[in-house]
């Protein structure tokens, strides 16, 4: 029962991205909440964090070939994470489809990112310079790192093991971020 | 060396804490694997080569602070924190710097193993931190003794298993 009221409290401070997601992504006005019958999944918005920094991995690389190598491995550990989010999300996860289409399957010529600077969910332009678009996904890892592991330390316990999984793999991109 | 098990042996009762449960199963897990790493990191030391040795030191000495913190905290929960063992098994021989490096690898994957079943075993929030902090420091540094020995990726999607 405590446990409830914690994780209420959380899923009010995430209400607003959460909303903003899905009024991003999903497009219509039917979008309905299969679950719960309040608050979005608060996983909802670490998935979309994750397809988030998949696009900007995909427009980055796509932007500066020398680098693309040593992000491809990164932008990967993020596609797993996505996918393990799905897993759990069940249902709840497809409320926004098109964005799992587009962004899991990176051979596939995705139609929205890696084109066009201004595709990425975030809205962010890749940086003029190849340090700054670097910098740009070096500051995104560690607030995704926080963001999960935030979420972790109320989540139930098969949650909190795959979002605190989740945010030590991001802490440890910044290591590797050239 | 280090496994996520199930539920290591010697906590037979509930926790006595009134915030949460699991604190000292949770701890002691990380605890005994902390004893494990800073046992193994003496022979990453031996082997690893001049060139490592400062980063074989930093490293043995962020677990020697995390074991005298966990044996705290094991303590402040009401458990009677788990001891080193004399010897562990190695997973391979050691006998040079690469394999010395591997070993530095695994020994922080254990690590990671073992507080990210930890952040599971309890939910409280504070020992739930204190795992989760030990859990992302054992992801960066295997990833940093990866890239001293280049051969897969550096990083990987869920350190700990």
């Amino acid at each position: 029962m405590v446990a409830v009221a914690r994780r209420s409290v959380l899923i009010g401070g995430s209400v607003g991205v959460g909303l903003l997601v899905a009024g991003c992504t999903s497009g219509g006005p039917s979008s309905p909440a299969p679950t719960s019958p309040a608050a979005p999944d608060p996983l909802l918005a670490e998935l979309a964090d994750e397809r988030s920094l998949i696009a900007a991995y995909d427009a980055t690389m796509a932007r500066y070939p020398a680098v693309r190598a040593r992000l491809r491995s990164v932008r990967d550990d993020h596609a797993a994470h996505a996918a393990a989010l799905v897993n759990v999300l069940g249902a709840a996860a497809s409320s926004s489809p098109s964005e799992a289409t587009s962004s899991s399957g990176s051979s596939t010529g995705s139609p929205t990112s890696g084109a066009t600077p201004s595709a990425a969910p975030s809205g962010r332009p890749v940086p003029a310079t190849v340090a700054a678009a670097v910098a740009v996904l070096r500051a995104a890892e560690r607030s995704a790192a926080s963001a999960r592991g935030t979420v972790a330390l109320t989540a139930a316990p098969d949650r909190a093991r795959l979002l605190a999984g989740i945010s030590a793999s991001e802490a440890s991109h910044a290591a590797v971020l050239p | 060396m280090t496994t996520p098990a199930p539920t290591p042996t010697d906590t037979g009762t509930p926790s006595p804490a009134p915030t949460g449960t699991g604190q000292v199963q949770a701890l002691q897990t990380g605890l005994a694997a902390e004893h494990a790493v800073i046992w193994g990191y003496g022979l990453v030391g031996a082997h690893a080569g001049d060139a490592l040795l400062g980063q074989v030191r930093d490293d043995d000495d962020a677990h020697r602070t995390l074991r005298d913190d966990t044996i705290g905290l094991v303590a402040r929960y009401g458990g009677d924190p788990v001891s080193t063992e004399p010897e562990y098994a190695l997973p391979f021989p050691v006998t040079d710097r690469a394999s010395a490096l591997r070993l530095a690898i695994h020994l922080e994957e254990g690590a990671a193993a073992a507080w990210r079943y930890a952040v599971a075993a309890t939910d409280d929030v504070e020992v739930r931190r204190t795992a989760l902090t030990a859990l992302s420091d054992a992801a960066v540094r295997a990833t940093r003794w990866r890239l001293a020995l280049p051969s897969s990726p550096a990083t990987v999607a869920f350190p700990g298993g």
